[in-house]
């Protein structure tokens, strides 16, 4: 474990160090993600403009829900999304061989060694928003309800990584990204969604099949409203269910991996 | 300024047509992916929407019609934005962009051309995505679909397409001054869904703040287009809308030509 923590000390000192290279670029992406997050938050003050509740939530609880899905979005962009956008190259070019050959997890090593230095001034910036969001309701606020709150949105992060993980790992067979990278990109938009706007099948799709709405719908409802175990022990039998279909196909591919570049 | 080299233009335009068609499935896989999700999420988040506020309408739309502005939505913006070929930045970048000093093609022109092959297409997809609808069923009231109204609508998003390609150039042309300018891109991707009528449609907007975006370029690349195609515009409010797209059409590409020249003093066509 402590090997593990001192070589992601390395990538951190590494990343921070290649971020300030480029400042410029390092000061856009800042600005591109307070963008990203006052579109996000204008979409749903426009709505509340036409309703007064949605999916059984008044503004300020889906304000807390919009604070979840992004600081989860910035956990991810900022630790996992670098390195996921690169795993497929890698399996085609076989730069993968590079990672087989450490002496650590090949999974820790390929998901964790860039670390998006810029992407973590955005994350303080979101866990602010969900600050904001959180003092709106008072009601809700307590010490152990937080805490509650900080499980959820690790397990958040955990199920975000996972189904952006699925969509990549074919390419072990596949090859070819492109079509599943796609797919994560047209689907991922169904958890910036409360989950109890899905019906039928959809209902089934997005909480069963891929745990979309398990990323940050579930954990706003298990924090701002009375506990449901039904919903809790989904959450934590999915999420279970979900990681160990994630490491055996990423086993299976491993088998996979012929290493030739192509 | 070279001259026009139409029978060139014509080569790259059939080239790249038919390299989108190379890969079919792909190309197909994405566009009945991309409808379905979209169709799917405006489903289900107007239907809670409609049914928590008990209307049967919303500024003017019906479930039915809202619906149908999502399902239209990516159709339209296929052709006035697509898939920008815009990729300057990068030839500034690997230096690439010397090449095109030297060929007999004007850089923008070229890149345009490479872009309309896709908006061919995206014109194509429309027109049956429209034509299947009226077969299984109706345009709700408050929107008149008319082969008319298409043809002028795809016309109108391909003058946004010239608008949309002449603001991720100017964008993309900073990259003659930074280190790599991807993000700027992907805000004026956010600003114009959002401000242009992308992610929920400008007549849901308070009253002022739709009086300031007319101002702005952001609706006449997806809005206007979209409202064109379904017939949401009377003749004086379209031809008043060309003319403000037209006006800053304008102004972006003469601010583009600056840009241009003075980039061009910098550019050492060295790559990275």
């Amino acid at each position: 474990m402590g090997r593990y923590l001192r070589l992601y000390g390395h990538f951190l000192q590494f990343s921070f160090s290649r971020a300030m290279e480029f400042r410029v670029d390092f000061y856009f992406r800042i600005v591109m993600d307070v963008v990203y997050y006052a579109v996000n938050l204008a979409f749903f003050k426009l709505i509340y403009l036409h309703t007064p509740t949605l999916a059984g939530w008044t503004e300020r609880q889906t304000m807390v829900f919009v604070g979840i899905y992004l600081v989860v979005d910035a956990v991810h962009m900022t630790v996992f999304t670098n390195n996921l956008w690169h795993l497929p190259q890698a399996v085609n070019k076989g730069g993968l061989d590079y990672y087989l050959t450490r002496p650590v997890s090949t999974l820790f090593f390929v998901s964790l060694r860039d670390f998006a230095a810029n992407s973590f001034v955005n994350l303080i910036m979101a866990a602010g928003i969900l600050a904001w969001a959180i003092s709106l309701n008072p009601e809700v606020l307590s010490v152990g309800n937080l805490a509650f709150l900080t499980v959820l949105l690790l397990n958040g992060v955990l199920l975000h990584y996972l189904i952006h993980l699925i969509y990549i790992v074919p390419v072990f067979w596949t090859h070819s990204a492109r079509g599943m990278s796609d797919a994560y990109h047209i689907f991922a938009r169904f958890q910036e969604r409360p989950d109890r706007i899905f019906r039928g099948a959809m209902r089934v799709f997005t909480t069963a099949i891929l745990p979309l709405s398990l990323v940050a719908s579930f954990p706003a409802r298990l924090f701002l409203e009375p506990f449901d175990v039904r919903i809790f022990a989904q959450l934590v039998v999915v999420t279970i269910l979900f990681a160990s279909l994630n490491l055996w196909l990423w086993r299976r591919g491993l088998a996979a991996y012929a290493s030739a570049s192509s | 300024m070279r001259g026009l080299n139409l029978g060139l233009y014509r080569e790259v335009y059939s080239l790249e047509f038919r390299r989108l068609m190379t890969y079919r499935s792909e190309f197909w896989f994405r566009f009945v992916g991309t409808l379905l999700a979209t169709l799917a999420m405006a489903y289900f988040l107007w239907s809670a929407v409609y049914e928590a506020r008990g209307a049967t309408e919303i500024e003017g739309y019906s479930l039915k019609g809202m619906v149908l502005y999502y399902l239209l939505l990516p159709l339209v913006t296929g052709i006035s934005r697509g898939q920008e070929a815009v990729t300057v930045s990068w030839e500034i970048y690997d230096g690439s962009l010397t090449r095109f000093l030297v060929y007999p093609v004007s850089y923008f022109p070229y890149q345009y051309v490479v872009a309309l092959a896709g908006k061919t297409l995206a014109a194509l997809q429309l027109v049956i995505v429209v034509t299947l609808f009226t077969w299984i069923s109706d345009f709700p009231p408050e929107m008149a679909v008319t082969p008319a109204s298409v043809a002028l609508g795809i016309l109108t998003a391909l003058v946004a397409s010239l608008l949309s390609f002449a603001m991720v150039s100017v964008v993309e042309m900073t990259a003659f001054w930074a280190d790599n300018v991807w993000s700027l891109n992907v805000m004026l991707m956010f600003s114009v869904n959002l401000l242009g009528g992308g992610m929920l449609p400008l007549a849901l907007f308070p009253e002022t703040l739709q009086q300031i975006l007319a101002l702005t370029p952001f609706p006449y690349v997806v809005s206007f287009p979209l409202l064109t195609l379904t017939g949401g515009l009377d003749a004086g409010q379209w031809a008043r809308g060309m003319l403000a797209m037209t006006a800053w059409l304008g102004v972006i590409l003469g601010l583009g030509a600056l840009v241009w020249r003075r980039g061009m003093l910098r550019y050492t066509g060295v790559g990275i």
